[in-house]
């Protein structure tokens, strides 16, 4: 079997294996899983470097129409696999601890192996139609992976919305892809190289791009991720929508933007405003809501639209940026995710105002949350700030350059950081901190298997933020550089004027000890327990009432003038593409629906009033044809 | 091996930490002075904040129960090493024309960490009056931040060529004179002053601290050492923004010659302004802090904005 096959073949097959594997069995699956996976790890990291290689075979063949199964390893898709499998792997052993007697587990591994082999599919494939194959599987399987969710009405609405919402999008990039095909005549990726200029090339890549948005989840089509997020396991969450589908949907953005389609700036533009829009309403969405896993999801909204301002600016920073803030993105928010499943699996809820001060039981899941949250939220020195550094300086250049508008974009992207701050604030504060309500007492920190994927994408935060250079040089730079055209003047060079996260971190960790010995100073030795204070009273015995729920911390923002009106619209699915699609189609069915009223002559009567309307319609052309004739 | 021990010295003691945190505690014996003159009192000697912090550090360290004890202790500490670390890169920026990390976005998101670390701190000591206090905390960053990052990019979009650089900003300014010689700029200075109330919880922004409804707020339990690190760090925040502003709008630190006279002048000017406003005002709801911030002061730092991009 020739080496690129191996991370799609190897999953299927081990996702095959334990389907057949009786329900009754235990303990093989996951051996299965776990072994499929890291095999396919392993042959990924082999992988990585050995660029280009290309498999190439007749697949099928309909007369002069022959389809081939043509896989392309490039600089941009050996990376993206890799890091495809590796959160296959993390979350499989998350969910060895994490899946309950009452998920069907069969199933569950089987989907989680599908994914990771349609996904390094779609990663590899180099024909246009291969992918799409892909694609439409990867959304058939995060159907009926939604549908595993243990709450079943709400699992089952998300998984339709979802279905619906990305089957929709796919419909888009099959047409998009059914147009290159009668117009250009190829559907290898690496042979078009379409200008964007008149409304047929624009058609096609606004479609495209409709694809890959939706899979990713920027706004407009972003709405499928909350409504998912409320039914679905939550380690699905952490690896379908937060990373798989935010790598997948950004590459194929990029792919197309910077490579298939040369771009002009009008297209530029609308992506920056798709980035921009998407950072500040998903974040504002995220601050009012009071269920983890769904103020997670807005996160995963809001984030993309950092990936597609960065890609929008169409400067090579920004461009790296945007990448860089695609891994990044991927690594934290399924850290925050697994940690949310780790709150839902010991706590046995995820309604923020029913959770409190669990940090002293559950340090390693506070731990990691924490640095994902401050990760995610761009604080210095973890990962996301370097990546969000990179888009906000490509916004500064593009400003450089004449952009008069660029400060626009810039603080909507600095601005949504803050209000990623302040949401996360509200989660590390009423998840972690504050009083433990009496009923979580018992609450106890997960097993192992939770654990450690918890920490090692923690880590990976600290790691790509403290020596950005080195994902950025291996991964990123190469990309923005090497095989894919990217048709933006000017050399990445990020080594000059860089942020240097090294040092910084290193004065701020001595500013922490010199912290430390300030109290060794003062008698730190000496510290005792106390009371609370509040204002003098004497605490009661149970601290039940002292417990602040996190629910209403941002009330004030949502009362403010111009605010309220905005978050009632957007209650009612004002901004919702697919609620008011419904809409619309129910407005067309009911009027309709007075038609049928069930009197058999009236439907004769109708029937004859059609058949009258076709002879007319087929005579008239039939006179014109002998008119003509003659 | 020479330049990171010059660094970390820079960092411990000048420009950073040390000499930070004196200058700092010089500023609030300034502040404290001119309040107690604004009221018609005496006001404290000059080592007063001295003596306070000393005596702070020789107190007992009190812990309430139910709070998480190391996210309680450290969050302050980490709020202390950021303002440290600003203060370094400004000051090497503008004695040696080059600092490690001159870059003005570091310095934005380091500067929202102190008040970052007070909010986890209070979240952490379990106190229901702490925990509005940092909610209101929270509210206020968000509500100041809008306005204040469109008014030190409206410094950004008037140099040439634009730059996140300091060094760049600096160079600029030596080469054109000061930014604010620009109407653009003296209105995103006046904004950024305002932002600079909030950032210090200064009345009329007090608000996370309410000394009259919260009792301290967010300082609510911190007692001893903890307390001291608290104090200190809002000190040295009084000292590094004007810094920050003089650096972004005018010209710089100057440490040769008559330069030494003006750099002080203008950082007595901008500290008095702050002062003043403290005296004058009483403080508003959180509410209307946010109201105020993402109304008419975002509506002016835009009307800035929009001028430096014409060209004013």
């Amino acid at each position: 079997m020739p080496q690129i096959l191996v991370p799609i073949i190897v999953p299927a097959i081990a996702g095959g294996l334990c389907l057949l594997i009786p329900r009754r069995v235990k303990g093989v699956r996951e051996v299965i899983t776990l072994a499929g996976l890291v095999w396919a790890f392993v042959a990924a990291l082999q992988l990585f470097g050995q660029w280009p290689l290309s498999f190439t075979r007749d697949w099928v063949v309909f007369g002069d129409l022959s389809v081939q199964f043509d896989l392309l390893l490039s600089h941009f898709s050996a990376f993206i696999i890799v890091f495809v499998v590796l959160f296959g792997l993390v979350v499989a052993l998350y969910s060895m601890s994490w899946l309950s007697k009452e998920h069907d587990g069969r199933r569950y591994y089987t989907l989680l192996l599908w994914t990771v082999a349609a996904s390094v599919g779609a990663v590899l494939s180099n024909n246009l139609l291969l992918l799409l194959i892909f694609w439409e599987a990867l959304t058939a399987i995060l159907f009926f992976y939604v549908n595993m969710g243990r709450k079943k009405a709400e699992a089952a609405e998300g998984a339709a919305k979802s279905f619906i919402m990305l089957g929709l999008s796919d419909a888009a990039l099959f047409l998009a892809v059914a147009l290159i095909w009668v117009r250009f005549g190829t559907l290898s990726m690496d042979q078009l190289s379409i200008f964007v200029g008149d409304g047929a090339t624009i058609a096609i890549y606004v479609l495209m791009m409709v694809g890959a948005i939706t899979k990713a989840g920027a706004m407009p089509f972003h709405t499928w991720i909350p409504a998912a997020a409320k039914g679905a396991p939550t380690p699905v969450m952490a690896l379908l929508p937060a990373s798989i589908d935010k790598l997948l949907g950004i590459y194929l953005l990029a792919r197309i933007s910077l490579d298939i389609f040369n771009i002009g700036p009008a297209m530029q533009l609308l992506l920056m405003i798709i980035g921009a829009v998407t950072i500040i309403g998903a974040v504002l969405m995220a601050l009012i809501q009071h269920d983890l896993k769904v103020l997670l999801s807005y996160h995963a909204i809001s984030q993309v639209g950092y990936m597609v301002l960065g890609i929008g600016t169409g400067v090579p920073i920004g461009i790296a940026g945007g990448l860089f803030h695609m891994l990044n993105h991927a690594i934290y928010k399924s850290c925050l995710f697994l940690t949310a499943g780790s709150i839902e699996k010991q706590a046995g809820t995820t309604e923020i105002s029913k959770l409190g001060g669990l940090a002293r039981a559950m340090p390693i899941t506070f731990a990691a949350c924490a640095v994902a949250a401050f990760a995610i939220s761009g604080v210095p020195p973890f990962n996301g700030f370097v990546s969000k550094w990179m888009v906000y300086s490509g916004l500064v250049e593009l400003g450089a350059r004449g952009m008069s508008t660029y400060w626009i974009f810039l603080v909507a992207a600095l601005f949504g950081s803050a209000l990623t701050l302040a949401s996360f604030v509200k989660v590390l504060y009423s998840g972690f901190l504050g009083q433990r309500p009496s009923n979580l007492a018992n609450v106890r920190e997960a097993p192992w298997p939770m654990t450690v994927p918890m920490i090692v994408l923690a880590a990976l935060c600290v790691l790509f933020g403290v020596w950005a250079k080195f994902p950025i040089d291996t991964f990123i730079n190469p990309i923005v550089h090497g095989s894919v055209v990217t048709g933006a003047s000017g050399a990445l060079d990020v080594s000059v004027g860089f942020w240097d996260p090294g040092v910084a971190t290193g004065l701020i960790i001595l500013g922490i000890l010199v912290g430390l010995a300030v109290f060794g100073v003062g008698r730190l030795t000496t510290r005792r327990t106390g009371h609370i204070f509040i204002g003098g009273h004497k605490p009661p015995e149970s601290l039940d009432a002292m417990h602040v729920t996190g629910t209403g911390f941002y009330n004030t923002i949502r009362e403010t003038k111009g605010l309220k009106g905005m978050f009632a619209n957007a209650e009612q699915g004002i901004f919702d593409v697919y609620e008011m699609g419904g809409r619309l189609g129910n407005v067309l069915v009911q009027s309709l629906r007075s038609a049928h009223n069930g009197v058999l002559s009236t439907y004769l009567t109708w029937a004859v009033i059609g058949l009258g309307a076709m002879v007319f319609a087929l005579l008239s052309v039939l006179l014109k044809q002998l008119v003509g004739g003659r | 091996m020479a330049s990171t021990l010059g660094l970390v010295l820079n960092f411990l003691i000048f420009p950073g930490l040390l000499f930070t945190a004196v200058v700092g505690l010089l500023t609030q014996w300034v502040d404290r002075k001119v309040s107690a003159r604004v009221q018609w009192r005496v006001g404290p000697p000059w080592f007063q904040p001295f003596a306070d912090i000393l005596k702070l550090l020789g107190k007992e360290i009190i812990i309430p129960e139910g709070a998480r004890r190391t996210g309680f202790l450290l969050a302050p500490l980490a709020g202390l090493a950021a303002v440290g670390v600003v203060s370094t890169m400004l000051w090497l920026v503008n004695i040696h024309g080059s600092g490690f990390v001159g870059d003005l976005i570091g310095v934005l998101y380091l500067l929202t960490i102190p008040s970052l670390g007070m909010i986890i701190g209070a979240s952490a000591s379990g106190n229901p009056l702490a925990s509005v206090g940092a909610s209101r905390e929270m509210k206020l960053v968000l509500a100041y931040e809008l306005p204040f990052v469109i008014a030190i990019f409206t410094a950004v979009t008037k140099v040439a060529p634009m730059t996140l650089r300091l060094e760049g900003i600096l160079e600029y300014q030596a080469a054109n004179g000061v930014l604010l010689g620009n109407l653009s700029c003296i209105i995103a200075f006046v904004v950024a002053i305002l932002c600079a109330q909030a950032k210090l919880t200064y009345p009329p922004f007090d608000i996370p601290e309410a000394e009259t409804e919260l009792m301290d707020g967010t300082h609510m339990e911190y007692s001893g050492a903890a307390l001291a690190v608290v104090k200190l760090s809002q000190a040295m925040m009084l000292f590094t923004l004007p810094i920050f502003f003089i650096t972004i709008f005018w010209g710089g630190v100057v440490l040769t010659g008559w330069g030494i006279l003006y750099t002080i002048v203008k950082y007595v000017i901008i500290v008095t302004i702050i002062v003043l406003i403290k005296n004058t005002n009483p403080r508003v709801r959180i509410d209307q802090a946010v109201r105020f911030f993402w109304g008419p002061v975002t509506v002016l730092a835009i009307i800035g904005m929009v001028l430096a991009i014409v060209g004013l």
